[in-house]
Parts: C-alpha cells; sequence; structure tokens
C-alpha cells in the first residue's frame, strides 16, 4: 500500500511488540466499566464541558461510557456561491487513530462518513437553517476514544448540540440521544441468534459486549424540550412492540441526558460571567 | 406508538406548583408580573438563563423578541443567554454569538477581497461586510470624484489583510452589513495591535474612540473599541492629526507604513493590550473609563514590564473593577 503512504505522517517502526502488561489483580478494578454496578434502566456518568476549545465560534467536549469527543463548531460564516436561502450544515466526524481498538488507519478509515451522514440526519431538525441564508456552520467531531459506533453517535448528538448551543446559533431545541440494545434472556451470550421466545432484556446505555451479544439495538435523537423525536436508527431483528418499547425507554432516557446537557451550557454562561452570583459593575 | 407525555426536567425550569399543568408560566414571567405591580417600570429582567427549547412564557400574552420563536401557543428560547423583557416584548440575549449588526455601529475589520467597486470585509458578523468604493473617502478630499482609474487602483487604497475602522450605513437583504468610512476619524489602521473579545462586552458609548494621555507612554495610546469585538490598540496621536484638523496627513491615510514608535510606546500599547486581555477574560464589560482606571492602576503600581501576573490580576480585577477572582 505505497500509496497510501502519508508522507507528511512520522512512521512508526517497521517492527513493533506489544507492550506486557503485569496481569491485574482485581478484573473490576480497571478496564472499560461493567454493567456490573448498575441497573439495566440506568447511564453510565455523563461529563460534559462547554467553551474548551477557544478559537472555534462554539465548542463542547463530552466523555459518555467509553467515548470520548471533542466538537468545535465554526460559524455561522459566509458560504461560497451558489445562493442558497437556507444555512447549510457541514458536518464532520473524525476518529483519531488512537481512538478504538484495533488502531485505524489515517486516511483509509471509511467509517466516518456515513456516521457523519447519521449524525447530521439527526441535528439538522435542532437548528433554525432557514435564519441563515448564504451561510454554512461546520461542526468537527473528533473522536478520542470509543466503544461502538452507536455510543458514538449517541454522544455525538449530544456534544453536538451543546457546541451549537454555545456558539449562539439559533435552535429549536437541544437534541439529545440514547441507545437501547435487547438481550434475549435464554439464548447464551455469544449466541447471537436471539431466537429464542424467551424475553428480552432491555439495557440502557449497553457496553461492546452487550451489545455484541444483543438481538436488536435502537439509537433515538430527540428533542426532549418539545416533545420531538429527530430520527431513529435500528438495527437487528425484533418484535414491533418491542422495539416501540425500546423507543420509549431511549426517549425517557434521553430526557435525562437533556438536563446534563442544560446543566452543562448553564455553567458555561456562568463561566463566562452572567448568571452567576456576583453582579458585575 | 409512543408519545410524549411530559415536558422534559429541566435545571432552570421552576414551575409554580399551585398553578395546572395548562397554565404553567416560567418563573421569570411570575417575577416579571410581580415588578408589573411594583412600579411600572421595563427593561432587562432578572437575570436568569434559559437554554434552547425552554418554554419562556405565553404567545397570547407576549410578543417573541430576538433569540426566541413561537411553538404552539408558546414563546420558546432559541439560544442560551438571558431573557430580557421590553414591556410585552420578550427577547433572549445570547451568552456567546457572532455579532449581530445595527446601523451606526462603529466597527473593525479586516479586509478578505478586492472585488469590483467594493471591498470584502470580515468584521466578525454571520456574513463578511461590504465596504463599497463609493462610500470611502480617497485622498484628495470628500468632494473628489471617484473615477475609473480609482476602481482600477483599489488594491493601493486598502489590500487584503488591512484593518480599518468603519460605520455601519445599511444593511443587504441577506443581513451582510454596508460599511462607510466617509469621515477622517475611520480609514485605514496603522501603528497598533488588534485584539479580538466577545462582541458582548463592548458596550454602546457615546464615542467609541478613546485617548489615554501620556503618562501611558511618550505619546500616550489610542484606543478604538469596535462593538464587533475588535478592539485597536495604537500608538496616541494628538486631537487634531486624528480628526482632520491641523497637521492632519490627508495623503498619507492609505499609507502601509508604520511610525517609528519608541520602545516605550510599543510597551505602554502592549500593556494597555494586556490589561484588556484580562478584564475580557473575566467576562467584563469594556467601556473606555474602565480601561483608563486600570490603566492608572498599573502606572501607579510600578509593575514590571510584561504579562501581568496571577497575583497583581487578581489585585488588578479586585481594586479596579471590584471583582474577587481568588478561588
Amino acid at each position: 500500500m505505497a500509496t497510501a503512504f502519508d508522507r507528511r505522517r512520522i512512521p512508526g517502526p517497521e517492527i513493533s511488540i506489544p507492550p506486557i502488561y503485569e496481569p491485574l489483580s482485581n478484573e473490576n478494578e480497571a478496564g472499560p466499566s461493567k454493567r456490573s454496578g448498575r441497573s439495566n434502566d440506568e447511564a453510565r456518568p455523563i461529563f460534559l464541558k462547554t467553551g474548551l476549545i477557544s478559537q472555534a465560534n462554539g465548542s463542547g467536549y463530552i466523555e459518555s461510557g467509553g467515548v470520548k469527543i471533542a466538537c468545535s463548531v465554526y460559524g455561522p460564516r459566509p458560504k461560497a456561491p451558489p445562493y442558497t436561502p437556507q444555512g447549510t450544515l457541514n458536518l464532520e466526524i473524525k476518529f483519531a487513530p488512537f481512538a478504538s481498538n484495533p488502531r485505524r488507519a489515517p486516511l483509509r478509515d471509511t467509517e466516518p462518513l456515513p456516521l457523519s451522514h447519521l449524525l447530521t440526519q439527526s441535528l439538522l431538525p435542532t437548528i433554525q437553517l432557514h435564519l441563515l441564508p448564504k451561510s454554512s456552520i461546520d461542526v468537527f467531531l473528533v473522536v478520542l476514544e470509543s466503544d461502538t459506533t452507536t455510543n458514538v453517535l449517541s454522544a455525538g448528538l449530544t456534544v453536538a448540540s451543546a457546541a451549537i448551543a454555545d456558539a449562539g446559533i439559533e435552535m429549536y431545541a437541544l437534541g439529545t440521544s440514547a441507545v437501547i440494545s435487547s438481550t434475549c434472556s435464554d439464548t447464551s451470550p455469544g449466541d447471537g441468534t436471539g431466537s429464542g421466545n424467551g424475553e428480552s432484556i432491555l439495557v440502557l446505555d449497553p457496553e461492546e459486549e452487550e451489545e455484541r451479544n444483543s438481538t436488536g439495538k435502537v439509537l433515538v435523537g430527540s428533542m426532549p424540550a418539545l416533545g420531538k423525536v429527530t430520527s431513529i436508527w435500528f438495527e437487528g431483528e425484533n418484535g414491533i412492540d418491542e422495539v416501540s418499547e425500546m423507543i420509549e425507554k431511549a426517549i425517557a432516557a434521553s430526557r435525562d441526558t437533556h438536563t446534563i446537557l442544560a446543566q452543562a451550557l448553564l455553567e458555561g454562561a456562568e463561566e463566562r460571567g452572567i448568571g452567576g452570583d456576583e453582579e458585575v459593575a | 406508538m409512543f408519545v410524549i407525555k411530559t415536558v422534559p426536567p429541566s435545571s432552570t425550569q421552576t414551575f409554580a406548583d399551585d398553578m395546572p399543568a395548562t397554565h404553567r408560566k416560567h418563573q421569570i414571567e411570575i417575577d416579571a408580573m410581580q415588578v408589573d405591580e411594583d412600579e411600572y417600570g421595563a427593561g432587562p429582567s432578572k437575570r436568569t438563563i434559559v437554554t434552547p427549547g425552554e418554554i419562556i412564557t405565553s404567545s397570547k400574552e407576549y410578543m417573541r423578541g430576538h433569540g426566541t420563536y413561537v411553538e404552539e401557543v408558546n414563546v420558546v428560547s432559541s439560544v442560551t443567554g438571558t431573557i430580557e423583557r421590553v414591556n410585552k416584548l420578550i427577547s433572549v440575549k445570547p451568552v456567546r454569538s457572532k455579532y449581530t449588526p445595527e446601523v451606526g455601529d462603529l466597527v473593525i475589520g479586516r479586509i478578505v477581497e478586492v472585488g469590483p467597486q467594493r471591498w470584502r470585509v470580515d468584521a466578525n458578523g454571520r456574513q463578511d461586510a461590504v465596504l463599497m468604493l463609493s462610500s470611502v473617502n480617497l485622498p484628495g478630499g470628500v468632494q473628489r470624484r471617484k473615477i475609473e482609474s480609482d476602481a482600477l487602483k483599489m488594491r493601493e487604497f486598502l489590500a487584503e489583510g488591512d484593518l480599518l475602522v468603519a460605520e455601519v450605513q445599511a444593511f443587504f437583504g441577506d443581513g451582510a452589513m454596508s460599511l462607510h468610512t466617509r469621515s477622517l476619524k475611520y480609514g485605514k489602521l496603522r501603528n497598533g495591535q488588534l485584539l479580538t473579545v466577545p462582541p458582548q462586552l463592548i458596550r454602546r458609548l457615546k464615542s467609541h474612540f478613546h485617548h489615554i494621555p501620556p503618562p501611558c507612554g511618550p505619546s500616550g495610546v489610542d484606543i478604538i473599541l469596535g462593538l464587533n469585538g475588535f478592539i485597536w490598540v495604537s500608538s496616541g496621536t494628538s486631537q487634531e492629526k486624528r480628526e482632520g484638523g491641523e497637521g492632519f496627513d490627508s495623503e498619507g491615510v492609505y499609507s502601509d507604513k508604520n511610525d517609528d514608535i519608541t520602545p516605550e510606546g510599543r510597551q505602554a500599547i502592549s500593556s494597555v493590550a494586556n490589561l484588556i486581555k484580562v478584564l475580557a477574560d473575566q467576562g467584563i464589560p469594556l467601556t473606555d473609563t474602565l480601561i483608563e482606571e486600570a490603566s492608572n492602576w498599573m502606572n501607579q503600581n510600578q509593575l514590571p514590564i510584561g504579562p501581568l501576573v496571577k497575583n497583581d490580576e487578581q489585585r488588578l480585577l479586585a481594586e479596579v473593577v471590584g471583582v474577587d477572582v481568588t478561588e
């Protein structure tokens, strides 16, 4: 693959040996967090902060489960011709080479493109683009750590809304999302057939392994403040009633995320000296 | 198949419990009504921050202003910011956003493109501003007619990357501003340094040109506070030279050459620039008096040359602004 070689990058050595770690005494102490310790309808804690990237018009950083994303928003800024009566949203997801296991090859990575499209679709209904003729909004998400693509999209929508709101761009409401996966209780883990008649378990914010063993997963993007859904992405095989229940649960979960998102925006505002206790002269 | 039954939990939405759910009112509205009872007064109401999508009040009683939209029967916020109320008009002022121009505003901009009969100027707005050849003063006086050769020489007056101070003259259909520099106060900038602060921090003042007299540098320091958040800090000039009086160099208006500035003059410029940065980092609205007071404070305290150390920064903010930032 000499053609795909990027001369601007410093290549690693030709031979490399993975480091050998001393086995951990207790497996629970390190590594990705396990479902142990939280119930099926409990999400992992979220850390969200706005305004960390100073040169962007708006920015956000999220740590949610096994995902870490930095998002920067530039705009609204003038768009090159042709004339568009509405603003355009350009969104790009990029994975850092170290963001996933195995490492991603720079430039040859094809996964971000469909993800960018999916995220654009779920973000579009939240922005008042009709107020921005001839303008464009550019949103860049850099994934620093990832577990599953659905979790990346879920955290991506939340952080992108935070960054757009931080940029002061007019929105309809904040977009948040949640992931629900269903696992058949009577099938052994790893079987993945999901054909059993047993009752399925719905889990919120699934981890990598839970999602691998699931029969279906659904990602719902919504605007909890307005009670509207922006996008639904379902993958797998489930009964219609079950899918409805999954969507209901996802919507309920994204309301909790909305609270965190609103809180992060308020804290961001307070850091700029607005709304805090101290009144500035 | 699925319905959303309740309003989402929101950290700022506090509803009065004694009202039926259909008549819920935002706390700010309840406060506003109490204000109305006490005194007949308008103006910014209590500092309450809302996030996009948050219901502020009913659109039947109030009109929607900037930063809001109407969803069904409610006025809903569309940005993160503080609620402001003028009589029946509710608007939300964003915490941070690009500059929203108004006619008559003084702005500082940078030329990005020289086009036919016009310059395109980046003035921190949503769209690039436009400066028409017909709305600038060319060397040779106000009455000078613009001829074809002037259009060909446009790059000699203002080239890409040049900074200028101008006034917003009008708007185009898409919200882009049209600028003019038809006053001797406006025009190309030199002998100084540009600072960029959030546009929300610049207040509308009587004059946006400010001169800090000589103890601050050998000839003082001039400050231009552009409403778009661009601030120009430059070597001081006398009143007459600035406004076209005695000693005004009308031929040198479009000069690209900086004057000779003494090291002390440069120090004064950068120390004023540092002061402004310190104030802006804390989100303190900038005015001419505040900057002058801060500059006097610097002179009185005989601080060492260079950026302020953390300790001095805190003292400055405490003694001049009255803000305690100790953590």
